[in-house]
Parts: structure tokens; sequence; C-alpha cells
């Protein structure tokens, strides 16, 4: 299932590369796979390998990590022989949603609940450039406000609506 | 009659208050999800599965799988206003159904695909009761070597069918059932790659990877800087009611719809999406007027919305009578049952009739519901419409956020959604698509334990997957699909494919 491509409008010019360049960008996906299946294939030498009818801890990983190795090859096969398409990057929201999660984990358990959804909101707003900064700190103040009647008054989660603890 | 009474028995199960009143949450939040462009229903499965904890295995079944279904419900209602399709299944009620709006005819439109996503949804109902007892019967004499050569096709079928290059999918999986293996090894009780963290001991945290793969990198990719809300116009109920004309023309097709959805609904990784696209081809096709297509033909929004209702039905079939998951919005209900000690296969019919035959009649329920639901209160939904994004995506990150350290309050599984949300959006990019690696990930684990089964059983001999006939010929099945997605994928000069229209 394709999910939310359609909304991304920046996916539909995702050519706008040429040449050579734009190869080495396509052939990039396959070798992150190539990588990752080396590391895989490294790593699992650390585990007892076993054999055929009483395998240890490694073996399935070895395999897995060579397929990956095979895989990865054969992507980068496919974007040099072909034009593929990549879709270029929401640049903006990929930077500003993933500071927004770190920022929700990095605080949590030192300031509380309510402080840290004010912030996770502020930095998650940041994500469109049109956003003015007086209505995202009235949306997050709402939010937080909200989280604190759901999860701590409501729900009684086990998280301090309030902390600081550093 | 047997299924009178396991469906009475369903239905006693299913009309508890409890129950009802979750299956009702369900379908209400799967419609609102499914009218919003940008997130679908996979990421609002996702955001919920936290939820379920404190929730008994049935009522969080009904919720999940009433999200699930009300989302394609919900799916056409944007495409048709706003010419944005809510789901990706709903990309083609763009081609006719804003055409049909802007010919002032939008009421018309929303009512004739509510119409059909009821007869679709009933009819795969209808489908799944007949022959989910049946295919479970059935699969109740699989051994070991079966359900490895089953799950086997199930992770290929969903590897290159789906979308997108074949290979990308298989290397999709492979990852997914690598991630499975993260923890401690149950064989030998080895960690295996936990890099010293105790909380990776019991593997990587469902909820996270999904929250990740799905809630993060889908509120990435549909935010815009342009700002995402339209202006849809009111719909009265008058606009509505449909001539007799568009009766005539959408009562086949619409029932053509349903059976194609029926079959595709079933088979991995074709789902939904396919089951509407290959739909309104085959309209075109058969339509003695094809060039009415595209210019506000409603057969063209009926029957694709009647095909993936069908579908999101039948695709319970082989998640709850093989326990093997077709999509990833199955792998995660599959995950959640498991996550309740219910192990999801011909088993389950016999020991736990109540989830088995109360889901079934909470469908009935929920597809009643939804009937209502987009008919009477379609300007409900049309307001939500107008609900400007740039409130909402922060809201849903707040909710990732929130949901996953909930499971086992920790931090270190926001920490893993931060990594797998940034991981999963790169490899989006280059058109890997996250959907197999969750199936992988759920698959994995199984297809391991039952291998290492059979060769207990066998004493280390390979043979017995080939020379039992079952597991032999699906084994052939899909090695011959392997082959034909490398092949596909490797073959120069391949025609181009229409990148993710969805």
């Amino acid at each position: 299932m394709g999910i939310g491509d359609h909304a991304n409008p920046e996916s539909d010019d995702g050519d706008a590369r040429a040449g050579s360049g734009r190869k080495l960008v396509a052939a990039l996906g396959g070798i992150l796979i190539l990588a990752f299946g080396l590391l895989v294939l490294v790593m699992s030498f650390d585990y007892r390998m076993g054999t055929l009818r009483q395998m240890g801890p490694g073996y399935v990983p070895a395999i897995l990590g060579a397929t990956l190795i095979v895989l990865g090859a054969m992507v980068i096969v496919q974007a040099v022989r072909e034009e593929t398409l990549i879709g270029l990057p929401n640049m903006r929201p990929f930077a500003m949603i993933s500071v927004s999660v770190l920022v929700f984990a990095l605080l949590l358990e030192r300031i509380g609940l309510v402080p840290t959804v004010v912030a996770t909101v502020l930095a998650a707003s940041q994500s469109q450039a049109g956003n003015r900064l007086l209505g995202a700190f009235l949306l997050s103040v709402v939010i937080g406000a909200l989280s604190w009647l759901i999860f701590s008054y409501g729900l009684r989660l086990p998280m301090p609506a309030f902390a600081w603890r550093f | 009659m047997q299924m009178i009474s396991d469906l009475a028995l369903g239905f006693a199960t299913a009309l508890s208050l409890q129950n009802l009143l979750y299956c009702f949450i369900g379908v209400f939040l799967g419609t609102f999800i499914g009218v919003l462009p940008g997130i679908g229903s996979i990421a609002a499965i996702s955001l919920l599965l936290p939820v379920t904890f404190y929730l008994d295995p049935t009522t969080a079944l009904v919720m999940l799988a009433g999200v699930y279904y009300g989302a394609e419900y919900g799916g056409s209602t944007a495409a048709i206003l706003l010419n944005l399709p809510g789901t990706p299944s709903s990309a083609v009620a763009c081609l006719d159904g804003y055409p049909l709006a802007q010919q002032g005819r939008a009421g018309v439109a929303l009512f004739m695909t509510t119409i059909a996503s009821f007869v679709g949804g009933v009819i795969g109902i209808i489908v799944l009761m007949a022959f989910g007892p049946l295919l479970a019967s059935v699969a109740l004499r699989f051994g070991p070597a079966e359900y490895v050569a089953i799950m086997v096709l199930g992770l290929i079928g969903a590897a290159t069918i789906a979308q997108g290059s074949p290979v990308k999918g298989i290397a999709m999986v492979v990852i997914g059932i690598m991630l499975g293996t993260v923890g401690i090894d149950v064989n030998t009780g080895t960690p295996r790659f936990t890099f010293g963290f105790a909380e990776l001991n019991s593997g990587v945290n469902l909820i996270a990877l999904a929250m990740g793969l799905f809630g993060v990198t889908e509120v990435i990719a549909s935010i815009r800087q342009d700002g995402n809300s339209g202006s849809a116009h009111k719909i009265s109920l008058r606009s509505m009611i449909p001539t007799r004309e568009d009766w005539r023309v959408s009562a086949l097709p619409i029932l053509r719809g349903a059976g194609v959805g029926v079959v595709f609904g079933t088979l991995p990784g074709t789902g939904q999406t396919m089951s509407s696209f290959m739909t309104y081809a085959l309209e075109k096709r058969l339509s003695r007027h094809p060039e009415r297509f595209g210019n506000g033909a409603v057969e063209g929004v009926s029957a694709p919305e009647a095909a993936n209702n069908a579908s999101s039905q039948t695709a319970f079939i082989p998640t709850l009578t093989l326990g093997i998951p077709g999509s990833a919005s199955m792998a995660l209900i599959l995950g959640a049952m498991m996550i309740h000690g219910i192990t999801p296969g011909p088993v389950m019919l016999e020991r736990h009739p109540d989830v088995f035959w109360g889901l079934i009649a909470s469908f009935w329920i929920g597809n009643v519901i939804l009937l209502l639901l987009n008919i009477p209160l379609i300007g409900l939904w049309v307001r939500f419409l107008q609900i400007p994004y740039q409130f909402l995506y922060p809201l849903i990150v707040v909710l990732i956020c929130i949901g996953t350290y909930s499971v086992n309050n920790s931090v270190f599984d926001v920490v893993l959604v931060f990594l797998l949300g940034g991981v999963g959006y790169v490899l989006r990019l280059w058109g890997f698509q996250p959907a197999p690696l969750v199936i992988g990930y759920i698959l994995g684990p199984m297809i391991e334990e039952n291998f290492r089964r059979v060769l207990t059983i066998s004493g280390g001999d390979f043979t017995v997957f080939v020379t039992r006939p079952i597991s032999g010929s699906v084994l052939v099945l899909s090695a011959v699909l392997l082959a034909w997605g490398i092949w596909s994928s490797l073959r120069p000069h391949r025609r181009r494919q229409v990148r993710s229209t969805s």
C-alpha cells in the first residue's frame, strides 16, 4: 500500500535532477541495503553458527545478511539500468518532526508531561515555514492542557505532569 | 445450521455494551482518518495499538478492525470533494468523483460511494463467513511444513505483487525478518543484536516499529508548505438523492467490483488499492460509453468503492483462519492478537469461537453504523475536512509519543520511534515501502520457529518441504513468484511503472 505519497506534491517532480548524478543518487538506495547486509553478516559472526540440524543463534542472521547483500546489488543494477524516480525529500518536516519526537524522548522524564508536550508541539509546528510563532504557542498550550486532562487526570498514566529532574 | 448458531454466539458477543461502544469508536475514527487526506488507516491502527492493552482481546480487535474498514468508507469523501484521496485506495475516486463534484453532483457521488461501500462490505463479510471456517477446517490438517510454505508464499506475495520494485519489496521483507531476530534467541538464550540495551532483550517493540514507520513517516510526507485545507461545499441531503439512471448504471458495476475485491482481498500483497484500480480499468473496458469515464461517470466512483470495501473484509480470511497477514494493516491486527495471547489460525476458531464470530458480527454492525454515519451525517465529515492540517499534525505527533511511551513507560521506545521514523522516511524516498517490512517482522519469527520444528521432526531432512504435496506445491508457486519478481525488476528498459499513483 502506498501511504500518503499522494499528499507529497514534491514527489511528482522527483526527476528534476539529470545525468549520471541522478543514477548515483538512485543507486544509493541499493548501496544502503548492501552496506546494511554487510554489517549484519559481519555481526552475525560474533554468534555461534551451529549446523543445519542444530542452528546456532548466528545462522539465520548470517543468511539474512548475505541475502541483503545480493538484493542490494540487484537494486544497484536496477538503478543504473533504468531511470528510477527518487522523491525529493520533504526536508523541513523531516527535520522538525524528527526533532519533535526526540525532544519528547529527552524531556519527558526530566520536566514532566505538560511542558514536554508544549515543547514537542512547538518543534513540530515549525515544519511549515508560514506558521506564526504565536499561533504555534497557543496551539501547544491547548494540546498541553488537553494531554494533562486526558492522560494525567483522566487515564492516570504513570508519568508526572510537571517535574524538574536533571 | 452450524453457521446460525455460530453467528448467534457472535452477535451475543458483539452486542455487549462495551463491544458496541468500541465498534462505534473504531468505525467513527476510521471514517475520520479516512476523510482526512494525509494519514491512512495503518497509521491510525498504529496510534490505537497502545489503547488495546487496556481492553479485552475481542473488544480491542473489534475497534482496530473498525478503524480499518471504516477508513475505506471515508477515503472517497476527500477524493470527491477536494480531488485529494483520503486513503491510497480511494485515489481512483478522484478520477470521476471530482468531475461529478464540479458538475454540482458531489452529493450523488458521496451517496453512491456509501451505498457501494456497504454492498461491497456486506458481500465481503458473507464470503468471509462462508469460506473462513471452510479454509480453517482444511488448515487444521496442516503441519509445520505446510505453514512454513504458506508463510513463505505470503511474504513473497506481499513483497513482489504490492507496488514498486519487487526486489526492493523483498529487501524490505528481509530487513523486517532481521528486525524480528533482535532480542533473546528463544532456542539458545543468546541475546542477538541488542547492543547491550536490556530494553531490546524482548525484541524491537511492535508499537514503536509501527508508530515510527507509519505514524512518523506519514506525518512527514503529508505536511505541505502551502497548507492542506481546502474549501468544500456544503452537501444537502436533498442533493444526495441519485436519479434512476444513476442506480441503473451502477448496479452491475458495484456487484462486479465487489467480486474483484473479494478475490484480491484474500491474496497477499494485493488488497484494496489494487482491487479498486483493477475494477476501474475493468468497468472502463466493459462500458459501452468508455468516454464517460474521467468526466464524471457515476459507476467509475461506485464500482471501485465496492471493490476496496469488499477486499478490506476478505483480507481477514487469511489473517484469521491461517494466521497469515496479507498487508501491513493485517500484520498489525495480527500483532494485536498475539499481544493478547491469541494465536490466529485454524485453532482459533475452535479455541476462541467467540472472538472469531464476535468479530464477524461486529463487521455487520459496523457496516450498518457506517451507512448511518456516511449518509445522514455527511455534513459532519465535510466540516472535518475544513480543519487546517497545521492544527492536526502536531497533535498526531504528541499522540504517537505518548502512546509509545505508555506501553512500557519507556523513553527508549520513543527514541526507537525517532530512529525508525527517520530511517523509514529515507527508505521511502528511495522507493522502499514499509509495509513488507512489517509483514516480515511479524512472520519472520513464526517461520523460523516452524522451520526449526520441521527439521527437528524430520531429523534435519530438507526434502519434507518438497515431498509433502501441499507444502511442495505452495513452495513451487512461491519460487515462480519470486523468479518473476526478480526477472521483472532486472529486465532492462522495463516500461516505467506509474510511480505509486496511490
